[in-house]
C-alpha cells in the first residue's frame, strides 16, 4: 500500500513539477524587467508590479470600447513600455544626479511613492476589476498527463517573450550595447555607447516585459488592482535569488522558484510555501548576496 | 550616566507641555484618539531616527518589530491569564533581540543599505504570513482582541485620557533618550561611522557593536510603542502592523527632518493631520501618501525642522 501511495505521489509529482516550470516562466518574465532596470538604471523599481496592473486595465478598457482584443492587448503592452520610458525621462531625472548609495536609496523611495500613487488610483477608479484572458480549451493531455491549457499557453507566452529578449540582447547591435553598458558604464562610454540612451531603452524594455507578464498572468489567472506591491515582491524575490543585476540569473531563478513553489504547496500547503520562498531569499542574501546564478549579465 | 548630566532641552518640554494641555482643551473621544496616535507615532519616528537616521540601517520592518512585541505580550497574557504589564517586557526583549539579530547579521555579512532594506522587507512579509498562518494563536486576519491593560490613573481620568498620558510620558522619555543618545559615546561613534566607516574602524570604533546597539534600542522603543498601541487599540491584526505603517513613519521622519531632535514631533503631527483630513478619500489616501513621498524625497530631504532651525539662527544673528 505504501508502495502504491508513493507511486501516486510520484505520478502526481511530474505534473506538479511541469506546472511549477510553467508558473516559474511567468515569474521569470515578471522579474526580468525589474532586473534589467536595476542593472542599468541603478533603480530598484518598486512600481514594477503596477505596470503589470496598468497593462491589464488598459487592455480591458480598450477591448470594452470595441477594439480587437489582440490589438488592444498589444497596444496596452506597448503603452506599458512607454510608461517605463516616461518614468526614466521625468521623475527619475533628478535621481540620476545623485551618487552611489544615495541614488539607489532615493530611487527606491521615489518608485515606492509611485507604486502607492498608482495603486491608489487604480484601486479607486477600478474597484472589483480584473483582467483575464479565456482560453477556449480546458485541459490538454500530453503523454497521459493532463495540464490546464491556460497554464500551458501562459508558459508559452512567457517562454517566447524571454527567448525574444535573449535574442535581442545577444544578437542585435543595440542589445550588445545594452549588455556592455550593464557590465561597465565607463568602459562603454569610452567605446562610444550612449549610456543615457541605453538606459532609456532599458526602461522601455522593462515596461514592455511587465506588460507581457501581465498578459501571461492574465491568461493563467487574473490581474487585479491592489496586488501591485505583491507582484513587485515576487519579482524582487526572483531577482534577489538570481542576482539583482543578472537577466539570465532571473530567468533561471524564476523557473527554480516556480518548481520549489509547486512542490512545496503540493506537499505542505500554500501557507508554508510562501514562508519557504521568503526563507530562501533571506538565505541567498546572507550567503551569496550577488545571487545564485550571477555569472553573466 | 548620572541624572545630573542628563540633557533635557527646553523646547522639548514646551512641546510636551502643549501636548499635555490638549485633552483639557478637547476631551472629545475622537480628538483624544488622534492626539494619542500622534504621540505614539512620534515615538516610532524617534526609533526610526535612531535606526535609519543615526546608524543608517534601512529597516523596512519597523511595524513588524512593533507587532512582534504587541502579539507576544497579548498572547502571553491571554494564555497565562497574567497582567499585561508583566508580559510587556517579554515582548520588548523579543523584538529587541530580533532587531539586534537582523542588524548583526546584515553587518557581519556586509550587506549594503539596499540589501538591508530587502532583507527587512522580506522579514516584514514573513512576519505577516506567520501571523496569518498561526490562526489558532493569532486569529489570523480578523485580529486578536487584546487583554485589558490597566492604565495609571484611569480611575480618575478615564481610560482614554489615562492611556494618552501614559503614552505621552513614554514618548517624552524616548525624546529625552534620543537627545542624550546623540551626545553620548554611542551617538558620537555612530556619527563617526556615518561620515567615514573605514576611518572609524581604523581608530578602533567597533562598527558592529554600535550598530547592533542602536538597532536594539530602536527596536525596543518600537516594541514598547507597539505593545501600547495594541492595548490602546483593543486589538492587534496584521493590517495594524502593515508595511504602510513603515511608510508613514519614514514620511514623518523625512518631512520632520532626519537626525533632528524635533523632526519626529513635527513630522508625526503633520502626517497624522494629513492622513486624518484625507481619510474620506478612501483608496486615494494611498495616492496622496505616494505623492507626498515622491515630492518630499526629491525636493525636501533636509526636513522642516532643520529649516526652522536655520531660520531661527538667522533671526537671532548667531550663525554657527
Amino acid at each position: 500500500m505504501i508502495h502504491e501511495t508513493l507511486q501516486a505521489i510520484a505520478g502526481g509529482m511530474v505534473e506538479v513539477v511541469i506546472d511549477g516550470i510553467l508558473f516559474g516562466l511567468q515569474l521569470s518574465l515578471l522579474a526580468v524587467g525589474l532586473v534589467l532596470i536595476f542593472g542599468l538604471g541603478g533603480i530598484l523599481n518598486l512600481a514594477h508590479g503596477e505596470f503589470v496592473i496598468i497593462t491589464g486595465i488598459i487592455s480591458v478598457v480598450l477591448i470594452s470600447s470595441g477594439w480587437n482584443p489582440f490589438i488592444a492587448i498589444s497596444a496596452a503592452i506597448f503603452l506599458s513600455g512607454l510608461l517605463g520610458l516616461a518614468l526614466d525621462r521625468t521623475v527619475l531625472r533628478p535621481v540620476y544626479k545623485l551618487k552611489g548609495e544615495m541614488e539607489v536609496l532615493v530611487g527606491l523611495f521615489v518608485t515606492l511613492g509611485l507604486a502607492f500613487i498608482l495603486e491608489g488610483i487604480t484601486s479607486y477608479l477600478f474597484p472589483g476589476f480584473y483582467f483575464s484572458v479565456r482560453i477556449p480549451v480546458e485541459t490538454i493531455n500530453i503523454m497521459g498527463l493532463s495540464f490546464r491549457a491556460s497554464a500551458l499557453v501562459s508558459g508559452l507566452i512567457s517562454f517566447v517573450s524571454l527567448y525574444l529578449l535573449l535574442i535581442f540582447l545577444g544578437r542585435t547591435m543595440t542589445g550588445k550595447a545594452i549588455r556592455a553598458a550593464l557590465q561597465n558604464q565607463t568602459g562603454s562610454r569610452v567605446c562610444g555607447i550612449d549610456v543615457e540612451r541605453m538606459r532609456t531603452l532599458v526602461f522601455f524594455l522593462g515596461g514592455l516585459m511587465a506588460g507581457l507578464a501581465s498578459l501571461a498572468k492574465g491568461v493563467a489567472s487574473s490581474v487585479e488592482p491592489g496586488s501591485g506591491l505583491e507582484l513587485t515582491s515576487y519579482a524582487l524575490i526572483v531577482g534577489v535569488v538570481g542576482g539583482v543585476r543578472s537577466v539570465y540569473g532571473a530567468m533561471v531563478a524564476g523557473v527554480l522558484l516556480g518548481v520549489v513553489n509547486a512542490i512545496a504547496s503540493y506537499l505542505l500547503g500554500t501557507y508554508l510555501t510562501l514562508i519557504i520562498l521568503l526563507g530562501i531569499v533571506v538565505v541567498v542574501i546572507l550567503y551569496k548576496p550577488s545571487g545564485l546564478f550571477a555569472g553573466g549579465v | 550616566m548620572s541624572l545630573r548630566s542628563l540633557y533635557v532641552p527646553k523646547p522639548i518640554l514646551i512641546f510636551f507641555a502643549v501636548f499635555a494641555i490638549l485633552p483639557l482643551i478637547s476631551s472629545n473621544p475622537y480628538h483624544v484618539r488622534i492626539f494619542t496616535i500622534v504621540v505614539l507615532y512620534a515615538s516610532f519616528v524617534y526609533a526610526a531616527n535612531i535606526i535609519i537616521g543615526e546608524s543608517r540601517q534601512l529597516f523596512l520592518c519597523m511595524s513588524a518589530l512593533a507587532g512582534i512585541s504587541a502579539y507576544t505580550s497579548s498572547i502571553l497574557s491571554l494564555f497565562f491569564g497574567i497582567n499585561p504589564w508583566l508580559t510587556i517586557p517579554a515582548g520588548i526583549l523579543f523584538s529587541a533581540a530580533v532587531g539586534a539579530l537582523l542588524s548583526y547579521v546584515s553587518i557581519v555579512r556586509g550587506l549594503g543599505e539596499i540589501f538591508v532594506a530587502i532583507v527587512t522587507l522580506t522579514f516584514s512579509l514573513i512576519f505577516e504570513n506567520v501571523i496569518l498562518g498561526l490562526r489558532w494563536l493569532t486569529m489570523g486576519e480578523t485580529g486578536l482582541v487584546t487583554p485589558v491593560l490597566w492604565w495609571p490613573f484611569q480611575e480618575i481620568a478615564g481610560k482614554r485620557v489615562a492611556s494618552y498620558y501614559t503614552i505621552l510620558i513614554f514618548t517624552l522619555l524616548v525624546s529625552i533618550l534620543y537627545a542624550n543618545l546623540v551626545r553620548s559615546r554611542l551617538g558620537i561613534a555612530l556619527r563617526a561611522i556615518r561620515s567615514d566607516r573605514v576611518s572609524a574602524e581604523v581608530v578602533g570604533i567597533d562598527v558592529t557593536r554600535y550598530n547592533v546597539i542602536a538597532a536594539s534600542i530602536g527596536s525596543g522603543i518600537l516594541a514598547l510603542g507597539g505593545a501600547f498601541y495594541g492595548y490602546f487599540n483593543g486589538m492587534v491584526s496584521p493590517g495594524v502592523f502593515s508595511l504602510s505603517v513603515d511608510i508613514a513613519i519614514i514620511l514623518m521622519l523625512v518631512l520632520g527632518g532626519i537626525r533632528t531632535l524635533y523632526g519626529p514631533l513635527i513630522g508625526s503631527v503633520a502626517i497624522v493631520f494629513v492622513l486624518e483630513t484625507t481619510r474620506g478619500l478612501g483608496q486615494l489616501t494611498l495616492t496622496f501618501l505616494g505623492i507626498l513621498l515622491v515630492v518630499l524625497i526629491l525636493t525636501f530631504r533636509e526636513g522642516i525642522s532643520s529649516i526652522i532651525q536655520r531660520a531661527a539662527v538667522k533671526l537671532s544673528g548667531q550663525g554657527q
